[in-house]
């Protein structure tokens, strides 16, 4: 495997941290962890990255043991949270900063080779601008060219999106994908945002309270999840029937009660009384036009 | 009337008289005086003159320019460097260390300015400890090298803690980033640590060159036959009635205030940030450096320190033992002897110190409250006034009161208000900065929520800004209280001889020469700002001092 994680733990204190983490990924995989705030994806993230010295187990990269290896010489970028952007330089010398020290170019060359990075996310025309003058999301190409311009084995992604509004996530995310299928460069991933975990992913690792629940494709963990809490966290389940909300129907006449009707424009949900359970629909499209205690029967689709 | 209405209007009205308070005070106690002192300068025999300013550059004048300039600007070079090397220290070692670095520098302050000087001249002076006792040798210490030596000292704790503040402002991940791309410690440091420094750099620069500038305490003491333009403006001032003449040599010293101000004020608009940001501050970022390097910047620290615990020890042991002879005789002379006149001194300058801070610390809040808050028009103009006296030298606010308070109706000479609204005004700056960064990390929805509940203004200040401003509060009063209890530049030339304070009792033995003597009475005042400042942290440490960072605005 190109990337191992063996028996990697680190705990802050009795209950919070990370404990016995296994996970490989493979050369050009799109790996994307997912959980909650807490639930320990950013500490495996920072122990990847060097930033943090775990207390046990190996981090495997292309056959090396890092796990001592210190930032600065790790083949590993991160594109942070906050992109970190070096306000006192302009967008060409942030993206050639890593050039410069950590492939040891000179100034020019490293500038020159920065060139092409900075194409690759669209921003040529912004080499001389100066950072605080992006916008949020010119930003965040930036981060992410700087990232790529040393060529990683390996590129780590701390909630990235996170600070974009919705329409732009949108865009950046297809960009995302894009590029690296271009690159093909590793990537492990950080959101709690379980749409853009299934939309971007090539396998998805959900965690909770520091250890994992489930890996698997993005349709394994939709459509197979093997806990409760993954079934809960990425998308909605109704229990008593073991069904996503969405492959059942309504249909007029019979034993079950409409309680509520939540109109969300591209779908209805509708919180259905059956003997003593709630059973949660949702419907997409233009819906015929129930309304709250009216009789019907919940069919599968 | 509705009652309701009646007690909205009364508030209202209420606010707008603490309002032109506030600005009266700042217009009575700074406006005024720089502008009475200017005026003196430009006055002879009752007329519009230059007299004064065509004296001050005659050729032995000039070279009293000159020196001014020389040793000044070399004294804050090196307070300057050393205090780079400090702040670096403090980024290179762990947490634990640079707490430690911090409280260390905090103490380092404590002290008035000359008690330096006082140590020098006791270990190096014409019968001193190390030169004389030691050496066998009879130097001359006086001179211009040490004044930059001692100078240079002086500055390197205020220049420390204004850099401190620049590294707060430094965003972990963006140290994280540089790591990560393959930067080593001295990349790092270069890249990301220092150009963070820089505005702090060029303002404690020149802060300090403008100190010294009007430092005239240290050239006395230690200087010898060579003047500058501070001892010349201190020596007219209080040898001859002429104020004409000291005027004009104070109000030449202003220009190189402005500049300072000029990017002291830069320094404190800055820190431009992009999202979200975590301080490097309490982390230990694990930087590697280089063993010449750590050298360069951990020597001159390490050595700071060592020589401040040397003057400390020195002071101590010269406040109980006679040391005339080049060698140390234990006694206890200086305290059986201590002229009565100086315990009062003493408790004057707690008192009006106390009260000082106190007054200081409540007019502040309350203009950053209405410059930064409620954004009042005008008020950006009041705030910035109120830092003048803070930068402007001692010696031109001084003689600015002598000039505005001694003549009727405003008569204050010789009184205590004198004093107090000296040592107020001076600081004021102190409380407003305090202020204005609780309030730009307090969610403005707070007032805006507690108004829209139908608290008035004064009400809401009351209600749900007061809590938040604690630790200023505490913070600042303390500063206020620990400067005033030390202060001569300014009080050297409003003080009246029968209320007298101890730093000026203080002052006045080094200059005769009773160094014993002076060396007790700066353990004196040592211990009680020591004291203070513990009881005053105790406030401080009880409640918790509510953390502000919590309702930051960002996510």
């Amino acid at each position: 495997m190109f990337l191992e994680l063996n028996d990697l733990s680190k705990m802050y204190d009795e209950h919070n941290g990370v404990r016995s983490f296994d996970l490989s990924v493979e050369e050009g995989e799109f790996v994307t962890m997912l959980g909650p705030s807490g639930c320990g994806k950013t500490t495996v993230l920072n122990m990847l990255g060097g930033f943090l010295r775990p207390d046990g187990g190996e981090i495997i990269l292309d056959g090396r043991d890092i796990t001592r290896t210190i930032p600065e010489e790790r083949p590993v970028a991160t594109v942070f949270q906050n992109y970190a952007l070096f306000s006192n330089l302009n967008v060409i010398d942030n993206v050639a900063y890593g050039l410069r020290y950590y492939h040891q170019l000179k100034k020019s060359a490293a500038r020159k080779a920065a060139r092409k990075y900075l194409e690759l996310v669209g921003l040529s025309d912004y080499a001389q601008t100066m950072i605080y003058h992006l916008s949020g999301g010119q930003q965040q190409r930036v981060a992410l060219a700087r990232s790529l311009a040393i060529e990683p084995k390996l590129l780590l992604l701390d909630e990235p999106f996170s600070n974009l509004d919705a329409a732009l996530r949108n865009q950046v995310r297809q960009d995302l994908k894009a590029l690296q299928k271009k690159t093909n460069i590793t990537m492990l991933f950080v959101t709690h945002d379980q749409e853009e975990a299934l939309f971007l992913s090539d396998r998805i690792v959900v965690m909770r309270r520091g250890e994992i629940s489930q890996v698997g494709t993005p349709k394994e963990i939709y459509y197979q999840p093997q806990t409760e809490d993954v079934a809960q966290f990425v998308g909605s389940m109704n229990q008593t029937l073991s069904i996503r909300p969405e492959d059942l129907t309504l249909k007029a006449g019979g034993e079950a009660v409409i309680e509520r009707i939540s109109f969300y424009g591209a779908y209805t949900d509708y919180l259905v009384r059956q003997d003593d359970d709630l059973i949660l629909i949702k419907s997409f499209g233009k819906q015929p036009d129930w309304q709250p205690g009216q009789a019907v029967t919940i069919e599968k689709e | 009337m509705e009652r309701r209405t009646l007690i909205r209007q009364t508030y209202k009205q209420f606010d707008k008289l603490i309002l032109l308070v506030l600005i009266g005070l700042v217009g009575l106690f700074i406006v005024y005086p720089i502008v009475s002192i200017v005026a003196f300068s430009f006055r002879s025999g009752g007329e519009f003159s230059l007299t004064h300013y065509q004296s001050i550059f005659s050729p032995a004048n000039r070279k009293l320019i000159w020196h001014s300039l020389w040793t000044a600007s070399s004294a804050a070079f090196f307070s300057t460097v050393v205090a780079v090397m400090i702040s670096l220290s403090a980024v290179l070692s762990g947490p634990r260390w640079q707490k430690g670095l911090e409280k260390a520098v905090m103490i380092s302050m404590i002290s008035p300015p000359f008690v330096s000087s006082l140590a020098f001249i006791i270990l190096f002076g014409r019968r001193g400890l190390i030169t004389y006792g030691l050496l066998g040798l009879s130097l001359n210490p006086y001179g211009p090298q040490s004044i930059v030596l001692l100078q240079a000292l002086g500055g390197i704790a205020f220049a420390s803690l204004l850099l401190f503040a620049n590294l707060e402002q430094i965003d972990l991940f963006q140290v994280l980033a540089s790591r990560d791309l393959g930067a080593k410690g001295q990349h790092t440091l270069k890249d990301i640590i220092f150009p963070a420094l820089r505005p702090g750099i060029l303002s404690a620069f020149f802060v300090l060159f403008t100190m010294n500038i009007a430092d005239f305490s240290t050239p006395i003491i230690v200087g010898g036959s060579f003047k500058t333009l501070a001892t010349e403006a201190y020596l007219i001032a209080v040898s001859t009635p002429n104020l004409g003449q000291a005027a004009a040599i104070s109000v030449l010293m202003v220009p190189s205030a402005l500049i300072a101000f000029y990017f002291y004020r830069r320094n404190m608009r800055l820190g431009q940030t992009i999202g979200a940001k975590r301080s490097i501050k309490d982390i230990d970022l694990g930087l590697r450096l280089p063993g010449w390097l750590r050298l360069i910047i951990f020597l001159p620290a390490i050595s700071y320190f060592i020589i401040t615990l040397l003057k400390y020890g020195v002071i101590l042991v010269s406040a109980f033992a006679n040391t005339s002879s080049g060698r140390i005789k234990w006694t206890l002379d200086y305290a059986r002897t201590l002229p009565p006149n100086n315990l009062a001194a003493i408790g004057r300058s707690v008192g009006y110190s106390l009260i000082a801070a106190l007054a200081a610390t409540i007019i502040g809040l309350l203009i950053s409250w209405y410059t930064h808050r409620r954004r009042l028009p005008l008020m950006e103009g009041v705030e910035f006034l109120t830092s003048l006296p803070y930068i402007i030298p001692g010696t031109f606010f001084g003689l600015g009161y002598v000039a505005a308070f001694s003549s009727q109706p405003l008569m204050l000479r010789g009184t205590a208000i004198i004093l107090i609204t000296n040592y107020c005004f001076r600081q004021l700056s102190v409380p407003i900065k305090a202020a204005n960064t609780t309030f730009s990390m307090l969610d403005r929805s707070i007032d805006r929520a507690a108004k829209d509940l139908g608290a008035s203004e004064l009400q809401t200040f009351w209600t749900v800004l007061l809590s938040p401003l604690r630790t200023a509060f505490i913070n600042s009063f303390i500063t206020v209280f620990t400067s005033s209890m030390m202060a001569v530049g300014a009080i050297a030339f409003i003080v009246s001889p029968g209320r007298t304070v101890a730093s000026m009792e203080l002052f006045r033995s080094v200059g005769q020469g009773r160094y014993g003597l002076a060396s007790f009475q700066a353990v004196l005042l040592i211990v009680i700002i020591f004291v203070f400042n513990l009881i005053l942290l105790l406030f401080k440490d009880r409640k918790g001092g509510r953390d502000v960072s919590r309702t930051k605005r960002s996510k």
